[in-house]
């Protein structure tokens, strides 16, 4: 008899023994309820890392700031009902609308997928929690707590104006002088610092927390939609990262990125902007779209109709959406062939995603579809972003997007895709998935006045614009004149807007009455779907981690719920005693560790506050303040990691079923080496995009640019990181090889490394300016030094990383037999040396002399 | 690695044909101008050479499709995916070829 395929040595026969038929002690479930308890009393509820607990929270305070952006909304609608209205001043509509834009894009649509995430993929992957539990409760708290002080602003009129692509020069010193638009530019960094953490959680969770037999093609399609987006954000988000940093730069330091007058270029922040922004809408998308996906199979009874197309149009989706940011860019001035690409970029885009309409129809119609809330609002979803999907291919034709570019049919068509592809399939969720964690379900009665208004309402508000658009109106007017046709189609788009605001204020109300969170007593699986988060889970999520057969599992195997409960599959019990999951392959899921899991902290929730604390003091120019409040951040970062690199007192542990797993792991097969890896991507990402911003500021203005340093300066700056590369390969090879020696040597040769980062760095400053270059004198200077910036914050990572290990030496933690510390630090180490080599040939060897 | 680079190849194909024809433009564009003979034949030979790739990326898949179920399936995806792939070369690079 042959072997049967395995990707990591792992034999899967020993999988099919389960169920086990015999019994396990009632104490191992008291035992695990005691490991993943909530700390008690009120603190607990801000140390609590439990995915059950902040994924709640995440999902709600990304409602709140849902409806807080709609209330901005029916300002805007209310003063628009009617030509010359006087509700709200110029420069206060001119806030509003930006800030409507900014807070649903940045603190609603993202959050709340990813809390989404955060929040199903554990139960519906039977794991025990995300990898970093630590780290998407790091994320929320920032992005809460930061995303508040936000939006507070426009209480202040300190809101910024400048739309919510913040376009320069609009938004440079001398158009935006105020600290308005530095509140954007800084308030979204502690976003994106919170989205990528995220992104990390999720890519290592989906890959790595499967349960044994869920290989890819059993997966199920909201745990592929996630992963993708994950991806996504950490290809899309370094552009606005970015971008967001040298507009800041270009209005604190004068450094003129975008300044024509200097070398500058606006268009540099459009490209930055848009290869962020137009992918952020897949973002958005794709996550809602394996929503539906996992709905509409259990409302039609019907397993997914193209499962396999399905992954593909999500994969398609994922690459192609990156081809078409410059879309958004028809109207100024590109060459008529990269025009000619983009079109036909966003032309093709529109395929995978008609293959998942299709395919939830195919599905609904193969079934017999119930019309329940969860079945209305993904029909509803269904039309509208049909309908947007529609006016989308309209608009990636350039002759017709150079008619009603800037003109309310814009408006009209980004509402239609984004609230049809994200807002119903998002309110389809909610009334989906609250049986999983409420006491009670939502109500049925009530949730079908909840659609009806908000379906008919958003019809309401924006196919009118439609007309309006094609009747010349153009976008961010605060008000218009009489006798131009505009009148009713804005009467009625406000008519709307209020009618989908009581719907929103019903289903608060249905919230009020119904929703009572639990973790044990949940009002169960209701609507008969078939995947696992539906199993009985509690805070530890299910009692056993069952082994995956199929891809309805819970409609496959009718006792599954019962043997998983009762412990027969594995990991019944808490092995070491610790908080811990099983860490399978990627590809067929096949067990391959035990992972540690940290429990609840104070000091990642400090860390988040002092986060969002700094970003905002640097807003209002507080920058001793904040640069201390930054410091006290990374000092609570030190704490929060400490425990998390330590070994059991067992080595190797029974899982069940006789299935032996180690308890540590490092190198490839880890997860931190995963995490590190999506990390070091994002920084490469940030520097790729430096280098195309350097190659395009270049074309733009190269005659005003200088010489470099003399080649000698090349040769040493290079030795220098050529150096820091080498003592980053040697000492995790110095800590294995060398006994007693190794930790003591390792330490020395990782901060010798980082030392050698920080010559290198210095050098290559001092080379700049004794070549006579200056930051605000051209557009080389401030690329040059932004690229140096770059370096110098991985360089102080590194002194900082270089710190820690020292530290954690002194404390006996860095030893042979726990090298993961200094083996992902050091992968840190390399990537810094790598990237500033080629900084630093690119930025001397061209144009060159 | 392998499994996932065949799975993948077909986007990856098209990532770098995009970025290379955007890129082809936008440095003819800096030279002399974005539709210069030059640009037109650069895209061109992109185009084939990407057309060829798919096509042996297809291939590749489609002979995986005899191994065990999981494997099976990511050639299945890996081959419809340079098939997709295929299509959208071409047509993206139509703007400069007819002219």
């Amino acid at each position: 008899m042959s072997e049967p395929p395995s990707e990591t040595g792992f034999d899967p026969r020993l999988l099919d023994k389960f169920p086990l038929d015999t019994s396990r002690p009632e104490a191992e479930e008291q035992e695990l309820k005691r490991v993943w308890a909530k700390p008690i009393g009120w603190v607990g509820w801000f140390q609590v890392v439990n995915n059950n607990y902040i994924g709640v929270y995440y999902v709600a305070a990304s409602f709140l700031f849902f409806c807080l952006a709609g209330v901005l909304a029916l300002l805007m609608r209310t003063q628009l009902a009617l030509p010359m209205q006087g509700v709200l001043p110029q420069e206060t509509y001119n806030q509003v609308f930006t800030m409507h834009g900014t807070v649903m894009m940045f603190l609603f649509a993202v959050p709340a997928v990813e809390a989404l995430g955060i929040l199903l993929l554990p139960q519906m992957l039977a794991a025990r929690d995300l990898p970093f539990p630590r780290l998407s409760a790091y994320a929320f708290w920032a992005y809460f707590v930061g995303g508040l002080c936000f939006f507070a602003s426009i209480f202040f009129g300190l809101s910024p104006s400048g739309g919510w692509f913040m376009y320069p020069p609009l938004t440079s010193k001398t158009f935006s002088p105020g600290i308005n638009a530095d509140f954007w530019l800084l308030g979204i960094g502690f976003i994106e610092i919170s989205a990528i953490a995220g992104a990390v959680e999720i890519v290592v969770g989906v890959l790595k927390h499967r349960p044994p037999g869920m290989s890819l093609d059993k997966m199920p399609i909201f745990a592929w939609a996630m992963l993708v987006f994950a991806i996504m954000i950490v290809a899309g988000f370094p552009a606005i990262i970015l971008g967001t940093l040298l507009l800041e730069l270009e209005r604190a330091l004068n450094w003129p990125f975008f300044d024509p007058t200097r070398g500058g270029d606006p268009l540099l922040w459009q490209h930055l902007f848009w290869f962020f922004g137009h992918p952020d809408v897949y973002i958005i998308f794709l996550p809602a779209a394996g929503l539906m996906s996992m709905i509409i199979p259990t409302v039609a009874k019907a397993p997914l109709v193209g499962h396999r197309l399905i992954v593909l149009a999500i994969i398609a989706t994922g690459f192609i959406s990156f081809g078409v940011w410059a879309h958004h860019m028809f109207a100024t001035g590109m060459p008529t062939l990269s025009i000619n690409f983009f079109s036909a970029a966003s032309m093709a885009v529109s395929v995978p995603a008609g293959l998942q309409v299709f395919a939830w129809i195919a599905t609904a119609m193969a079934g017999k579809y119930q019309f329940n809330t969860p079945g209305l609002f993904a029909l509803g979803a269904l039309i509208t972003f049909t309908m947007g999907g529609l006016t989308g291919v309209m608009v990636g034709l350039v002759p017709f997007d150079l008619q009603v570019h800037d003109t309310y049919f814009i408006v009209a068509h980004l509402h239609y895709v984004l609230i049809g592809g994200m807002v119903f399939p998002l309110f389809a969720a909610f009334y989906y998935w609250t049986p999983m964690m409420s006491k009670k379900a939502l109500s049925e009665r009530l949730g079908r006045w909840v659609f009806g208004l908000i379906f008919t309402g958003t019809h309401l508000t924006f196919l009118p614009m439609h007309l309006a658009g094609f009747m010349g109106m153009p976008r961010r007017v605060y008000t218009y004149l009489p006798d131009r046709g505009w009148e009713w189609p804005n009467l009625v788009s406000t008519a709307g807007a209020y009618m989908v605001a009581a719907g929103v204020v019903l289903l608060l109300i249905d919230f009020a009455r119904r929703f009572r969170f639990t973790v044990d007593e949940d009002a169960g699986n209701v609507y008969g779907a078939g995947t696992l988060e539906w199993l009985p889970t509690d805070l530890y999520s299910t009692r056993s981690i069952p082994v995956v057969r199929s891809r309805y599992p819970v409609w496959d195997a009718p006792n599954l719920a019962d043997d998983v409960q009762q412990g027969r599959y594995l990991l019944p019990n808490t092995a070491t005693g610790l908080r811990e999951t099983i860490i399978t392959s990627p590809i067929r899921a096949e067990p391959q560790y035990l992972q540690i899991m940290p429990g609840p902290s104070p000091w990642h929730v400090l860390a988040a506050v002092f986060t969002a604390a700094c970003f905002l003091l640097l807003t209002v120019q507080a920058y001793w303040p904040g640069l201390v409040f930054g410091v006290i951040a990374i000092a609570c970062i030190f704490p929060w990691v400490w425990n998390t690199d330590c070994r059991p007192n067992k080595d190797m542990v029974d899982v069940g079923g006789g299935i032996m797993l180690p308890t540590y792991m490092t190198g490839p097969r880890g997860h931190g080496w995963w995490a590190m890896m999506v990390l070091l991507t994002v920084a490469g990402m940030i520097f790729a995009m430096a280098l195309f911003s350097y190659i395009f500021l270049w074309s733009g203005a190269g005659e005003l640019w200088i010489p470099p340093p003399d080649r000698t300066w090349l040769f040493g700056i290079l030795t220098a990181f050529a150096l820091a590369l080498l003592l980053a390969v040697v000492a995790p090879i110095a800590l294995r090889r060398l006994g007693r020696a190794g930790p003591a040597l390792s330490v020395v040769l990782s901060s010798g490394s980082a030392a050698a980062l920080a010559g290198a760095l210095g050098a290559d400053v001092w080379s700049w300016l004794g070549a006579g270059l200056n930051p605000e004198a051209s557009s080389q200077g401030a690329i040059v030094f932004a690229l140096i910036c770059w370096q110098g914050v991985l360089t102080s990572t590194a002194l900082l990383m270089a710190f820690f290990i020292f530290l954690r030496a002194i404390a006996g933690h860095i030893t042979a037999r726990t090298p993961t510390t200094v083996d992902l630090l050091c992968l840190f180490f390399g990537y810094a040396a790598l990237q500033g080599a080629i900084a630093v040939a690119v930025t001397r060897l061209f144009p060159g002399a | 690695m392998w499994n996932w680079f065949l799975m993948l190849g077909g986007m990856l194909v098209w990532a770098l044909h995009f970025g290379g024809i955007y890129a082809t433009a936008s440095m003819f564009d800096v030279i002399s101008e974005a539709d210069a003979h030059g640009a037109l034949w650069t895209v061109a030979a992109l185009t084939a050479a990407c057309l060829v790739a798919n096509a042996a990326l297809f291939a590749v898949n489609l002979r995986g499709l005899k191994e065990d179920a999981v494997i099976a399936w990511m050639r299945s995806v890996g081959g419809i995916l340079a098939a997709l792939s295929f299509v959208s070369v071409a047509w993206q690079g139509l703007p400069a070829l007819i002219r």
